[in-house]
């Protein structure tokens, strides 16, 4: 039974169930709270104006419920960006093809030596991330970084371009163990307007990565929409049935889903659509009381006093002391930023924090031997 | 229950006769015997009943046309209770 | 009204499998099965014998009204399990199998790894498989990987009447299946049913129970009520037991302090 995500996405009418999210009732709201709906019923209803009203009902369940699945344990990583090249013309995007920026790709060597300052402050955990370009940041290059940083990483994950099954069976085989894809915005029509040019223009392939990644045994898979791009409620409702369909079908992976929301990139383009604070925590407890498994990821968009306060609502990853230019690490250049980082605390600030606030912050959790790594 | 044909049950060793294997009882019939007739002899024919022949499985539509030989061994099976 | 529970490519509207073993009589098993209103019976497949006396249950059921869905008990592989399945297709049923291979003749537990193995070699073969399986999450998926049509967790041993023994696991394979979900065995009361039904599962499977009962006519009735009962108050959003979240200081005191 191959049955396809796209194929149950696109029998889904998803402004239909943002009229009923906005419609659902003080007791629709009282029925999610109890458990007494289920799927996109549930979901919607939490993300509901009627919702909004009872915040710190769903926060509390919310943390119940994190407690009770995870404990006070927060993952760090941290992301390592490789190359800043790119053949996308992607409108909120600080590496879009038509920026004039200094376009720059590390060598492997220079990866390391970028690896050896997250090495230094603690970091185990790695997400790598490229723009998009299939000659230059090639997956010959990206198995030959990985191979590198294998031995010294307990978690090696990529936020590139998408890959084939067969790319993605490559980079596994060469230590990669998590996959971070964003669908950006689940909105076909504005999709397209944000995406004018190069590969990522095609929707259809993006929205099926995560699938082909599974079949190709990745361990952990992260999903999420850029909260801006589009109304926020479509987009979340779109994330829960992308998360919850995966969660059944891809079974042998931990699904994940992030809830970026958009900054001002490198050219101040202003988001089309402002995402409130209130929002973004209401779709986290949301997905948490919806999906009690799933991770929760939370990068370093937001600033220290949001991403304090939403730590307990359901977040089982967040980012620290992130750089988002290639080299930043050792050469930092906010010019070159993929987009600007609003908390610039250092990963042991971040650390100190998570323990006043009862929280054990975990630099490495799977055990790479474990699973046959070298 | 009619007396049986006793040429199936006979023990004579001639030429004209077989052995062959019912649900695991051994039996001796005429040569050439069509499956129907055995089963009619034997008071078997029910509503979905099925024959292993020599380990297959045979429609009822598939009986008519088989003729046992020497050393077959026929499984006759049918639907009964279960959970 | 409550949409069909789809098997394989046919629909069906009763959620309640009725087996059609342990019947006083062949009269009572008729009864039983009509007052039940089940579209599906079970039934086994055994040497044919000259001298049985007794009913022949195959008059006793309206083959044109329920779906004969036979059994492969008394295999103990999965070989065996592929040959009487055949041995049914031959006999004119349809190629349907209630896959069970059950080694273990004392508590009739199934086996999990012939289980899989032979649902991997009925479906290359053609059938429309629906596995007896031991109540486990991860078997579940393996299964409806090789193409099972449903799953069948037990809720307790094959007769023991225990009813729903395996709960926390039959929620979790509830929760994530993406076939049907028939809770088979151990089935003891109505009550067992109609709880399997309020969890979410999508059909039951009852035999011992309907058939030992007093008056199994009646027995079948009250367990289609319950079937029914049961499925009708998960759809109406019966929710489990309240989980209490623990009091603690205000969580999104934090947005009055930023832009809210």
């Amino acid at each position: 039974m191959n049955e396809t995500f796209q194929s149950a996405f696109d029998s889904i009418d998803f402004d239909h169930w943002r009229e009923i999210s906005l419609e659902s009732s003080a007791a629709d709201v009282e029925r999610a709270l109890r458990g007494g709906s289920r799927g996109l019923d549930r979901f919607a209803a939490l993300l509901s104006p009627a919702a909004a009203e009872r915040l710190e009902d769903l926060a509390r369940l919310a943390h119940h419920i994190t407690v009770q699945r995870f404990g006070r344990v927060v993952q760090l990583y941290a992301p390592l960006y490789v190359s800043n090249e790119c053949v996308d013309t992607c409108t909120y995007c600080g590496f879009s093809r038509e920026h004039q920026i200094e376009r720059v790709t590390l060598t492997p060597e220079q990866v390391e030596s970028e690896a050896q300052v997250l090495l230094d402050e603690g970091f185990r955990h790695l997400l790598l991330v490229s723009g998009e370009h299939p000659r230059i940041v090639s997956t010959g290059y990206l198995a030959e970084v990985v191979q590198r940083l294998r031995p010294r990483f307990a978690s090696i994950g990529i936020e590139v371009a998408p890959q084939t099954e067969e790319g993605y069976r490559r980079l596994i085989e060469a230590g990669v163990d998590s996959l971070t894809v964003y669908q950006e915005t689940y909105d076909r029509r504005l999709y397209a307007t944000y995406h004018l040019g190069g590969r990522k223009k095609n929707f259809d392939w993006r929205l099926a990565t995560p699938e082909r990644a599974a079949r190709a045994g990745m361990k952990r898979i992260g999903i999420g929409s850029l909260l801006g791009l589009a109304d926020w409620r479509r987009d979340g409702l779109a994330t829960f049935f992308h998360a919850q369909w995966l969660q059944k079908h891809c079974w042998r992976s931990q699904i994940q889903v992030s809830v970026p929301r958009l900054q001002e990139a490198l050219q101040a383009i202003d988001a089309p659509v402002r995402v409130k604070d209130v929002e973004v925590v209401q779709l986290v407890c949301a997905l948490r009381i919806c999906l009690p498994d799933l991770g929760i990821v939370l990068s370093t968009r937001e600033d220290a006093a949001f991403r304090d306060g939403l730590l307990p609502l359901g977040i089982t990853q967040m980012s620290a002391g992130s750089r988002t230019e290639p080299g930043g690490y050792e050469a930092p250049n906010t010019d070159a930023e993929q987009f600007e980082v609003a908390d610039r605390r250092t990963p042991a600030e971040v650390a100190r924090r998570l323990n006043e606030l009862g929280y054990e912050a975990v630099w490495k959790d799977w055990e790479a031997t474990l699973h046959g790594a070298a | 229950m009619e007396q049986r044909d006793s040429r199936v049950e006979t023990t004579s060793t001639s030429t004209s006769s077989i052995t062959i294997h019912v649900n695991g009882r051994a039996m001796t019939v005429e040569r050439d015997c069509p499956l129907p007739r055995l089963i009619e002899n034997l008071g078997l024919d029910r509503r979905f009943l099925v024959v292993e022949y020599n380990g297959e499985a045979r429609r009822r539509e598939d009986f008519d046309t088989l003729v046992l030989k020497e050393g077959d061994r026929l499984e006759l099976v049918r639907p009964v209770a279960g959970g | 009204m409550d949409p069909a529970l789809r098997i394989g490519d046919r629909e069906f509207h009763s959620r309640l499998i009725v087996g059609t073993g342990k019947f006083p009589s062949g009269e009572s098993m008729r009864s039983a099965i009509e007052s039940s209103g089940t579209e599906i019976v079970t039934v086994a497949l055994r040497r044919v014998d000259a001298q049985a006396q007794g009913d022949d249950i195959l008059d006793f059921i309206d083959t044109e009204r329920v779906l004969l869905l036979p059994n492969t008990s008394g295999a103990q592989n999965a070989e065996e399990a592929l040959r009487l399945a055949r041995l049914a297709r031959a006999a004119g049923m349809p190629s349907w199998v209630k896959l069970e291979v059950t080694p273990d003749l004392r508590y009739l537990l199934p086996d999990p790894v012939e289980t899989l193995r032979a649902c991997e070699l009925l479906v290359a073969d053609g059938f429309t498989v629906l596995p007896y399986m031991p109540a486990d999450p991860v078997l579940a998926k393996r299964l409806e990987e090789a193409g099972a049509a449903t799953v069948m967790p037990l809720g307790s041993p094959i007769g023991s009447n225990q009813g729903l023994r395996t709960e926390a696991s039959l929620e979790i394979i509830i929760e994530q299946a993406t076939v049907p979900v028939v809770v088979d065995a151990g089935i003891g009361a109505p009550s067992h049913a109609a709880r399997a039904m309020e969890m979410g599962a999508d059909a039951v499977l009852v035999n011992t129970a309907i058939a030992v009962a007093g008056d199994p006519a009646a027995m079948a009735a009250a367990f289609a009520q319950a079937v029914r009962a049961g499925r009708s108050a998960w759809e109406a959003g019966l929710a489990p037991e309240r989980r209490e979240a623990e009091a603690s200081s205000p969580l999104t005191g934090f947005l009055e302090a930023t832009e809210g």
